[in-house]
Parts: structure tokens; C-alpha cells; sequence
């Protein structure tokens, strides 16, 4: 009896959407790691603010609304609106992917180079450090408008592999590779301090790479 | 035929022209720097190749899945901007900025009702674009009803592989590079006060006597 009188007036329909909305939990900002000004000056603090607390929570809000609707169109059973909202939900959902393993794969400058088993899979798949940076480098520095470029591992061969992703596709869902590290090339993460020199914003982010992250994202993508 | 030798125009203002709305400093990097490079790279992407003897609109027209990249991104990239410098005037500060009456303006009414639709429209597209790109106007020979486009990267309607076939007649860049030094994040502040910018009587021109004819809107007589 108490729960027809707490539920009048509410249709099952309503109950099928508040109870799929408030049984997701919605994505939120991660932490930064540091703070805005710690890569300086490869990158500077102005820019960092605005990457994460403007772009990269567009994407998060983007990404809460276009779920939302998702819910509500799975609970209407409209396939039509499901598939229409699929470039926001990859849109907005790589954007959140990307941004998030980006802010940890970058640290504060500690003259860290990749050892033990990255360092050995870094030679193997590119000769050297160096060939590798030259490599990725080069890719990101090609990418035509807005995307990244990208260190994956390849779970089937198990080797190290470079890719380039446009606008916010995220590496794993659209190629399989598992993310190690990613340079995101959109005009936003460099033009304030860079202006169109993509090529100086490539070669200072090499300082500021987190290795100890990448290892780590390179140990659990072998283990999985 | 000899090749071309492709040349960066020069602006039909003074770099601070458009100012408040984007500053001196913007413009000489967008057209000083990107730009510029777009037509240095161009002119090396078509050493040796036929393409080499045609003038940019007549390259575009040509352009298609089997251009090399170098082109088809040089090649765009210097024609979309030789045609958004056209599609900009002398800013007045607070100066109100309409549509010239002629067939644009009617057309403008029939297919959006008004010139704030219009815009409205164009705003939707430009904030819709994810990634970096342009919103065109379009129309052509059998066409005369405006469409609006977002196009990706450099591409262009005007390349055969391209979706569309109307010619372009208006672009608004939505690169981030067009506004982040003046704008940042800020997109849809950088489209309402570009309207302020807009040279709607060129627009309107290049509508009438180039659009409508099936013309490539020329963009290589500054």
C-alpha cells in the first residue's frame, strides 16, 4: 500500500527512466595530478586550465546529456533516436576517454626515460627511443585538422604500434589498440603558447611524458 | 602551358581592420602564417604535376580521391582562405550589419525566413562541427535555394569526392586557429560577433553571379 501511495500519479514509464537514470552514475572530471602550471613551460598553466576546465568538461556534460538521452530513447524503444545520438556519444565519450588517460600521461619534467620491459618492447618494435619519438612525432605533427596521435600496444601480435585517431575517435574502440600514450594535436591543446608551430608543441611534450604511466598502462595492456 | 606560381593574396584590409572582433595580431598569424604556408606547400605539393598549369579554382574542380594528400589539403587550404578574407569587411564598431536587398536576401527568406534564421542556422552548424572544418553556403546552376555545409579539414563541395554540389559562395572557418587567440573556448561568441564581420554584400555578389551561374567563385583577382 505504501508503495502505490509513494508512486501516484507516476506511470511505469516514468519509473523505467527515473530508475535507468539514477542507476547510472554520471561521468565526472577526473582529478588533474598535478597542478595547472607543473608542465611548464612545456606547456603552460593558461592552457592547462582551459584544456581541462573548459574542454575536457564540455565533454563530460556533452557526454552526461547524450546518455540521458540514450536512456530515455532505449526506455521509448526508439532504435532510430538510439542511432542518431551515436556521433555525440563518440564524440563526447572519446573526448572524456582521451583526455583522461591524456592528463596522466603527462607529469611534471623528471628526466625519466622508459626501462625494464617498455624500454626492451620500445627497441624491438622501433630500434630506439629516439625512433620511437621521430616516429610518433612525425605522425601527430601529420594529423590533417583535429585528432591525436598515439603509442598502442597490439594485443594480437603483442607489439608496440603508432596510430592516428581524427577528432576524439578513441584509440581502442575504433582500432583495437590498447592506449599507452597519446599527443593530442587539436588546435586547442597547443595554439595559445605555440600558435601554428605544431612541430616545437610535439617535441617540448617529449619532456613532460609520465613513463612510469605509460609502463604501467604497457604492463596491465600485456597481463589483460 | 607554364606552371603556376600560387601567391598568398593579400587582405582587401588592413590587418587591423576587424578589429575588436579579431585582433591585428590573429589575422597576421591566420593569414601571415597559416595561410602562407598553405600556398608555400602547394606550390611544392605540384612541381611536375599536370595540376601544376591550373589556377586554384580549376584545381579544386579536380581534386579527388586519388590527389595526393599534400595537394588536396594546399590546394583547399589556400582557396578556403583566399574566399573567408572575401567574406569579411572593415569593421564599424556597433554598426549594424544587413543584408543588401537582391536574389540572396529573397532567397534568404524563403528558405529560412529571415536573416537572423539564417544565422541561427549557420551558428547550429558551426558549434555542431566536431573536429575542424568550415560552413559553407551553397548553391548552383539548377539550385537556387541557399544549403548550408559542414565540411571537414580543408575539403571543399567543390572536390569531386566531396558530398554536395553546390559552389561555395561563404565560409566561416571553425578551425580553433580562426578564434582561440581572441576566443579561446569560446565558439559561439567568435560566430556572433563574426556576423558582425561579415561582408554580406560580397556574399550576396558571389550568390548572384557565381553560385547561381555554376561558377567556381573566383578568388584569385586581388
Amino acid at each position: 500500500m505504501l508503495g502505490k501511495i509513494l508512486w501516484q500519479g507516476v506511470t511505469s514509464r516514468h519509473l523505467t527512466a527515473i530508475w535507468s537514470i539514477s542507476s547510472r552514475s554520471k561521468h565526472k572530471l577526473p582529478d588533474l595530478p598535478y597542478d595547472f602550471n607543473a608542465l611548464e613551460p612545456y606547456i603552460s598553466a593558461e592552457i592547462m586550465k582551459i584544456h581541462y576546465e573548459k574542454h575536457h568538461a564540455t565533454y563530460v556534460s556533452n557526454l552526461n546529456v547524450a546518455e540521458e538521452k540514450l536512456g530515455e530513447a532505449k526506455a521509448k524503444g526508439d532504435i532510430s533516436a538510439v542511432i542518431a545520438l551515436a556521433p555525440a556519444l563518440r564524440f563526447n565519450g572519446g573526448g572524456h576517454i582521451n583526455h583522461s588517460i591524456f592528463w596522466q600521461n603527462l607529469g611534471p619534467k623528471s628526466g625519466e626515460e622508459p626501462t625494464d620491459d617498455l624500454k626492451s618492447a620500445i627497441e624491438l618494435d622501433f630500434g630506439s627511443i629516439e625512433n620511437l619519438k621521430i616516429q610518433l612525432s612525425t605522425a601527430s605533427i601529420a594529423v590533417q585538422g583535429s585528432g591525436w596521435g598515439w603509442l598502442g600496444y597490439n594485443r594480437q601480435s603483442g607489439r608496440l604500434q603508432i596510430a592516428v585517431c581524427p577528432n576524439q575517435d578513441p584509440l581502442e574502440a575504433t582500432t583495437g589498440l590498447v592506449p599507452l600514450f597519446g599527443i593530442d594535436v587539436w588546435e586547442h591543446a597547443y595554439y595559445l603558447q605555440y600558435k601554428n608551430v605544431r612541430p616545437d608543441y610535439v617535441k617540448a611534450i617529449w619532456n613532460v611524458a609520465n613513463w612510469s604511466d605509460i609502463a604501467s598502462r604497457f604492463a596491465k595492456a600485456k597481463s589483460g | 602551358m607554364p606552371d603556376m606560381e600560387y601567391e598568398l593574396p593579400a587582405l582587401p584590409y588592413a590587418y587591423d581592420a576587424l578589429e575588436p572582433v579579431l585582433k591585428q595580431s590573429s589575422l597576421k598569424i591566420h593569414h601571415g602564417d597559416h595561410h602562407r604556408i598553405y600556398v608555400e606547400k602547394l606550390n611544392a605539393a605540384v612541381k611536375g604535376l599536370s595540376v601544376a598549369t591550373k589556377s586554384i579554382e580549376d584545381m579544386l574542380a579536380c581534386i579527388d580521391a586519388s590527389t595526393p594528400k599534400a595537394v588536396r589539403n594546399n590546394a583547399g587550404g589556400h582557396y578556403n582562405h583566399s574566399l573567408f578574407w572575401l567574406c569579411m569587411k572593415a569593421h564599424k564598431a556597433d554598426a549594424v550589419n544587413p543584408i543588401p536587398e537582391g536574389r540572396f536576401l529573397s532567397s534568404v527568406h524563403n528558405s529560412f525566413r529571415s536573416e537572423e534564421g539564417l544565422k541561427c542556422k549557420i551558428k547550429d552548424a558551426a558549434l555542431s562541427l566536431c573536429g575542424s572544418g568550415w560552413i559553407y553556403l551553397t548553391a548552383n546552376a539548377k539550385r537556387a535555394e541557399i544549403c548550408i555545409e559542414s565540411i571537414y579539414n580543408q575539403d571543399s563541395p567543390i572536390m569531386q569526392d566531396v558530398p554536395g554540389d553546390g559552389v561555395p559562395f561563404f565560409a566561416l572557418d571553425i578551425w580553433e586557429h580562426a578564434y582561440y587567440l581572441d576566443y579561446t573556448f569560446k565558439r559561439a561568441e567568435y560566430i556572433d560577433r563574426w556576423f558582425g564581420l561579415t561582408d554580406w554584400g560580397f556574399v550576396s555578389d558571389a550568390y548572384e553571379n557565381w553560385a547561381l551561374k555554376g561558377s567556381v567563385v573566383r578568388v584569385s583577382r586581388l
